[in-house]
């Protein structure tokens, strides 16, 4: 060896350390460039796994762990070749080294790493070369080695690989950083946080924290961004944290994938959050807050006073209010929280608007307005927030309508034909709801025969009152002689009623207008004539009805008494005609009906006297009593028999039915004869009354003639036209008289005859002084109407006479044929007296009774004689009553029986039966002369005046008994017994009561006989019997003083006025007028008690006059103040 | 007597049933009497009682009323029986008595005075039953109040004598049998509207009292 090689060998290796330390750096730039990339790399992928994955922390650590071990790995290699470098370390050796020369250069090849080689095996030791060969290959290699360019043998691609990857990654981690900076990228540079993965998406919510007013809905949307969920549930949550409660919704999702949800009527505050599962909105708040409202309302209301209402005040928190048109509404409203301003709202019902102030106090606010229409109100407040209160109540006003008044004439009611011109008394009644300020009357006078002149209404102001019932009345006696009417005038009135509203004014109504006419005298004749010739028609009718029917029967009787029977067809004729009867009885209303107008139109004008109208009433009572019980009863049994199959029976019925029907129609003949007289009378009286009516018009005409202007002259020669037509009317009626009065009475008739020759001139009188007056010759005029109206009086007085004389002629004439009566009765009754005597000493085999029966049935005949003659009288009078009648048949039956009895040689029958006869005819006899005594001493023909006057004085005298009755009420025993005073003057009241017994049994009587118009008088003279034992004995308790009133009371129960009961059935289809009174009692368990309490009421209740009832209720009070309760 | 007054009775309420049944509803009946008064008086009142009936209650009531004559056993298909009139009214015996025995027997009688006919009716309803008196019905009496009330009894529809309506009756065993209507006329107040012109409240109180008169006689 030689130092040349070793230095080559040096050189060798120093470029190959060189080489070798090149590839070292390059390897270790690599593999820090590697590490580098590796790291960057690796926290690129890293973050992108991460960004994705939101790995966990372990996981992190992991991917972290990795990258940099392999970093690591990497700088740790890299470092290992710069160590290596720094420390010299020939690794790889030269060998290695040098075949990387041979390799890149290719004339080199492996000749130096050869030579390399066999250097290294010469230092080994190992001598297999030769030196030489190793020297030689050294230098030659060297050679070739030193001045080779070595920059290419170690590759630097790695280097620039590692380079290249390094920077990609750099620029990519970069890039992921910039792209995940916050997520991935940073989650794997923070290994060990713990990230929670986000959401999938996003939930936002609105409004979010808000403020809300009490009652406001709460309208909640939430969207989700970055995802959509089906549905989105909204916590409600207390507004306190403590509370926990939580109330969940679910909303849908909706369109624009938002999902609502609305709370209405929040009332208080509240938290809410919106959540999707693990997705959750924050949490907001939502305040409420409170607006005002009333809490506490309170209304008053004051009506106006005219209604008379009082205030009131509406209950708690009612505000409808329904009031009068005027009422002062007060309101006083509580309120929630404190109150800056409030006011009411009003609207009306037409469609007006209007505001009322409030007062505010604090929460407290008042104020009122006057209602005047109706409509609806709120109430608005403000707070001191500038909050109102929200959906105020809507409270309503209604008007209570005062409605107009009623009035109506509820007296008369009716259109009117005036009786007089006298007072004419109304009642008016009026109704309203609040009351009425005024009633007046209107009136004017419309037509008269003089003019239209229909002028302005009239006004009368009338005084009224109110009843408990509410009704306005008014009681006015309206004056009709101011009116100054003249017969055919007419009168139109009305009433007028104004309420009381002071508010909207008054209201005011009107009656129906109703006509008031005054009739001319003439008229109101005529109408009574007319209903007199109607009830002579219907009278006429009934007698040839009842004649046919008394034909038909007659002959059924023949026929049965020929025949033995009736056939069918027969029987069916009768029965037809026996049906007809109640065409009979049916005349006989229709006349008695016709009777009774005559009489309500003679009450309505006072046309008629008392007399006359006693003497209608009288007729209509005979009319009554035609259709008697035994007619009905005998009626009924013939159509019973018809019905039968018994002949005998028909004919008995018939003949029983013959016997009712004579006696009928022998009544509705006297009703006849006593209707055409009553007729006579009262068309005297018509005379009589027309003509003094037409003197007085004619002194008013003369009077006028003086006093009147010359314009108004032609208004009364106008009147006095009038005046001479109604004169000829007089003339014809008089003439009517004339004819009727020759019928029945010629005195009377002639009489006439020359009134009406003095009466003939004066129409042509008239006319005389019609003339004068159109011709203004008043002083002529005046002396006529002097002459006219003195002829008049006189006319009307000798009419007067003329019918006075006439009822005296025929009372003097009915006395004396009546008297004549009685003088044949009582020869008669000689004449039985002494066959009595006669036949007292017949034996049974007499042949005297032959003779004794000749002269019996002469006695019968001579009182049927008798009979007749005073039947034709009755048709005259009342005065003969069916009593007579009776008294006369029953002397005829006695009669019968003795010639009966003679027959039967029974001389006992005959002499009782004689004597019974005679007694009866005696009766009869004391009867007519009783009936003449009252005839004469009447001033009527009928008695029942007389009756009624005679009735009221005994009244008068049992009222005052009765008192003196009970001022001497039994002491009580042991407190003395009856002074000898006492003791006289009871039995001086014994002896009034037994008097007064025995006049009522006496008016019992004369009632019966007038058809028992006053009821049954008798009971009563029986109790006074009773009544005077007791008074006689000394002996008056509490049962004394009962009887006595019940006797009173029944005295005047009986004692009914003719006019109230009787003349005054006025058949009005006029609405009635409830009267308010108690009830009456129970049905009492005392009979006499209450039987005596009922005829005092009754009694009072018939209207009498004012000392009866005074005596009454004294009497009873008395009675009642000494009983026991 | 007992057995057969309620087997009568039974029969009446039968008979009543049948008529409802198959004879298109209530009906009642006119009085027809003889003595000459007008029983047929007042021609559409009772026609106008039934309509008014069938409008207020449940009844049902025909149109028109029956006629049937007092002495027919007609009376006993009716349990309200009317009668009225202006003049005289006339039983025979077996009239009144076939009238007692259906009134014992259950039947109603309702007399109403137009104006005249007080004076008969009183006597011949003592036909009828001599025993009994006609006593006023006191306000609180059922009558007065079983379908409409009548604090004050009867109304006074027109006028008579100035007098109070009056309600009187013939009670026995505490029935009322024979209602009679006087100073009131009802009948008048059931008659059509143009009759008499009377105000609409008379007419009303009338057809009222009359709904309360028929109720009564049916439930009593």
């Amino acid at each position: 060896m030689d130092v040349n090689s070793s230095d080559i060998y040096d050189s060798i290796a120093g470029r190959l350390g060189v080489l070798r330390n090149r590839w070292k750096s390059l390897r270790a730039g690599m593999n820090i460039a590697l590490g580098l990339g590796i790291l960057f790399a690796g926290y690129a992928a890293a973050a992108l796994l991460e960004q994705f994955l939101w790995a966990p922390v372990w996981g992190r650590m992991m991917m972290a762990g990795v990258v940099v071990l392999f970093t690591a790995l990497l700088l740790i290699k890299g470092g290992y070749y710069l160590l290596s470098i720094i420390i010299n370390k020939r690794s790889p050796d030269d060998v290695v080294t040098a075949g990387w020369v041979g390799g890149s250069i290719p004339k080199i090849r492996d000749r130096l790493r050869n030579a390399v080689q066999l250097w290294r095996e010469k230092t080994k030791g190992r001598a297999d070369y030769s030196v030489r060969l190793r020297d030689e290959a050294l230098r030659e290699a060297a050679s070739e080695f030193l001045d080779a360019d070595i920059s290419g043998v170690v590759s630097r691609v790695s280097f620039y690989g590692g380079v290249k990857f390094f920077i990609v990654s750099a620029f990519l981690s970069i890039l992921v950083i910039f792209a995940f900076a916050r997520g991935g990228a940073y989650r794997v540079i923070h290994p060990l946080t713990v990230f929670e993965k986000p959401l999938p998406f996003a939930i936002f919510v609105e409004p979010g924290d808000t403020t809300l007013v009490e009652g406001d809905s709460l309208f909640l949307t939430a969207r989700a961004q970055g995802g959509s969920p089906k549905e989105v549930c909204f916590h409600l949550l207390s507004l306190y944290d403590g509370d926990e409660s939580e109330d969940l919704r679910i909303a849908l999702m909706g369109r624009d994938s938002t999902y609502t949800l609305e709370i209405a009527g929040v009332s208080s505050g509240l938290r809410y959050k919106a959540s999707s599962g693990r997705v959750e909105s924050p949490v907001y708040r939502v305040e409420v807050k409170k607006p005002p409202l009333v809490r506490k309302l309170r209304v008053k209301l004051i009506p106006p006073g005219y209604s008379g209402f009082p205030a009131m005040a509406l209950a708690d928190n009612v505000g409808d209010i329904l009031a009068l048109p005027g009422t002062k509404a007060e309101f006083s409203i509580e309120a929630r929280g404190e109150i800056s301003e409030g006011y009411i709202n009003l609207e009306n019902d037409d469609g007006g608007e209007g505001r009322v102030e409030l007062e505010v106090d604090g929460s407290e606010l008042r104020g009122g307005m006057r209602i005047m229409d109706s409509g609806r109100y709120r109430i608005r407040l403000r707070d001191r927030e500038g909050l109102m209160n929200r959906y105020p109540i809507q409270y309503y006003i209604d008007i209570l309508p005062d409605l107009s008044p009623m009035v109506e004439i509820v007296q008369p009611g009716v259109d009117l034909e005036l009786s007089g011109i006298g007072g004419l008394k109304l009642l008016i009644e009026g109704e309203d709801d609040f009351g009425l300020n005024r009633m007046e009357l209107y009136y004017r006078r419309t037509s008269s025969f003089l003019s239209d002149t229909s002028g302005e209404f009239q006004r009368a102001g009338l005084g009224f009152h109110q009843d408990v019932d509410g009704v306005f009345r008014s009681d006015y006696l309206w004056e009709l002689a101011e009116l100054d009417l003249i017969p055919g005038d007419l009168v139109e009135y009305y009433a007028f009623a104004a309420d009381n509203d002071d508010v909207l004014g008054p209201k005011t109504a009107r009656s129906r207008t109703y006509i008031l006419r005054l009739p001319t005298m003439a008229e109101m004749y005529e109408e009574m004539e007319q209903a007199e010739t109607e009830g002579l028609e219907k009278l006429e009718e009934a007698l040839e009805k009842s004649r046919e029917i008394h034909e038909e029967v007659e002959k059924a009787i023949d026929e049965i008494r020929r025949k033995g029977e009736l056939n069918w067809s027969q029987k069916r004729d009768l029965s037809e005609k026996i049906q007809s009867h109640e065409e009979v009885l049916e005349k006989l209303e229709e006349s008695k009906a016709a009777l009774e107008e005559i009489m309500e139109r003679a009450e309505d004008s006072s046309l008629l006297s008392l007399e006359l109208l006693e003497k209608y009433n009288e007729l209509q009572n005979l009319i009554s009593e035609i259709a008697s019980p035994e007619l009905m009863k005998a009626l009924q049994q013939m159509s019973e028999a018809l019905e039968g199959a018994d002949p005998d029976k028909l004919r008995q019925a018939a003949e029983m039915f013959q016997i009712s029907q004579e006696k009928m129609l022998e009544n509705i003949e006297r009703s006849l004869q006593i209707l055409k007289q009553l007729k006579l009378e009262r068309q005297l009286e018509e005379l009589a009354e027309r003509a003094a009516e037409m003197a007085e018009r004619q002194e008013e005409i003369t009077e006028e003639i003086a006093e009147s202007e010359a314009d108004e002259i032609s208004e009364s020669a106008l009147k006095e036209e009038i005046l001479e037509d109604d004169m000829k009317d007089w003339l014809e009626k008089l003439e009517e008289a004339e004819r009727l009065a020759s019928e029945l009475d010629s005195i009377s008739a002639l009489e006439l005859e020359e009134l009406e020759s003095a009466a003939d001139s004066i129409p042509g009188e008239m006319e005389e002084m019609t003339g004068s007056m159109l011709n203004n010759q008043r002083q002529s005029a005046q002396k006529q109407g002097g002459q006219i109206s003195k002829k008049l009086s006189q006319l009307s007085s000798e009419l007067g006479e003329i019918k006075q004389s006439m009822i005296s002629r025929k009372k003097e004439e009915l006395a004396g044929e009546m008297m004549s009566v009685v003088r044949d009765l009582v020869t008669l009754s000689r004449e039985q007296e002494w066959l009595k005597k006669e036949s007292s000493t017949l034996s049974p085999r007499s042949a005297r009774f032959r003779e004794g029966a000749a002269f019996q049935a002469g006695i019968a005949e001579g009182l049927e004689s008798v009979t007749n003659r005073l039947f034709e009288l009755s048709q005259q009078t009342f005065f003969i009553t069916p009593a007579i009648g009776r008294s006369l048949g029953n002397a005829a039956a006695m009669m019968q029986n003795a010639l009966n009895g003679y027959t039967a040689r029974n001389p006992q029958v005959v002499t009782s039966q004689q004597n019974t006869a005679m007694k009866s005819a005696n009766q009869a006899a004391v009867q007519i002369l009783d009936a003449i005594s009252q005839m004469q001493s009447s001033a009527s023909s009928t008695g029942f005046s007389e009756l009624m006057e005679k009735l009221q004085q005994m009244a008068n005298q049992q009222a005052g008994l009765n008192q003196e009755t009970q001022s001497m009420m039994m002491p009580i025993p042991g407190e003395g017994g009856m002074s000898m005073e006492q003791m006289a003057a009871m039995g001086r009241l014994a002896a009034q009561q037994r008097a007064l017994q025995r006049a009522m049994e006496e008016a019992a009587q004369q009632a019966e006989e007038l058809g028992g118009v006053l009821g049954d008088l008798g009971d009563i003279g029986q109790k006074m019997g009773e009544a005077a034992d007791s008074l006689e004995d000394r002996n008056i308790g509490e049962r004394t003083l009962k009887l006595q009133e019940r006797i009173l009371s029944r005295m005047l129960d009986a004692q009914r006025s003719v006019r109230t009961q009787r003349i005054s059935k006025q058949r009005r289809s006029r609405a009635g007028r409830d009267i308010v009174r108690p009830s009456p009692s129970e049905i009492p368990h005392d009979e006499l008690e209450e039987m005596m309490r009922q005829d005092i009421l009754r009694a009072m209740k018939e209207g009498y006059a004012l000392d009866y009832q005074r005596l009454i209720r004294d009497y009873f009070r008395a009675l009642y103040e000494g009983r026991e309760p | 007597m007992r057995g057969c007054n309620i087997i009568i009775v039974l029969l009446l309420c039968l008979l009543f049933c049948g008529s409802l049944v198959y004879g298109e509803g209530f009906t009642v009946a006119r009085v027809k009497y003889n003595g000459g008064g007008d029983w047929y008086s007042n021609p559409s009142s009772l026609g106008n009682l039934l309509e008014y009936i069938s409008q207020n209650t449940n009844i049902v009531c025909q149109k028109e009323p029956a006629v049937v004559e007092a002495g027919s056993k007609e009376i006993y298909n009716y349990p309200y029986l009317y009668l009225n009139g202006h003049g005289r009214v006339f039983f025979s015996e077996a009239e009144a008595q076939n009238l007692r025995e259906y009134l014992l027997a259950g039947g109603f009688l309702h007399c109403d005075d137009n104006y005249g006919m007080d004076k008969y009716i009183r006597s011949e309803l003592k036909k009828v039953f001599p025993r009994e008196e006609l006593v006023e019905i006191p306000f609180n009496h059922p009558i007065y109040s079983c379908h409409f009330r009548f604090p004050n009894g009867p109304p006074k529809i027109h006028e008579h004598d100035g007098l109070p309506a009056q309600g009187l009756g013939v009670i026995k065993d505490g029935r009322l049998m024979v209602y009679y209507t006087y100073q009131s006329d009802l009948g008048d107040g059931w008659e059509d509207l143009e009759v008499h012109n009377d105000p609409p409240e008379k007419r009303v109180a009338a057809l009222k009292m009359g709904t309360n008169i028929v109720v009564y006689s049916m439930t009593n």
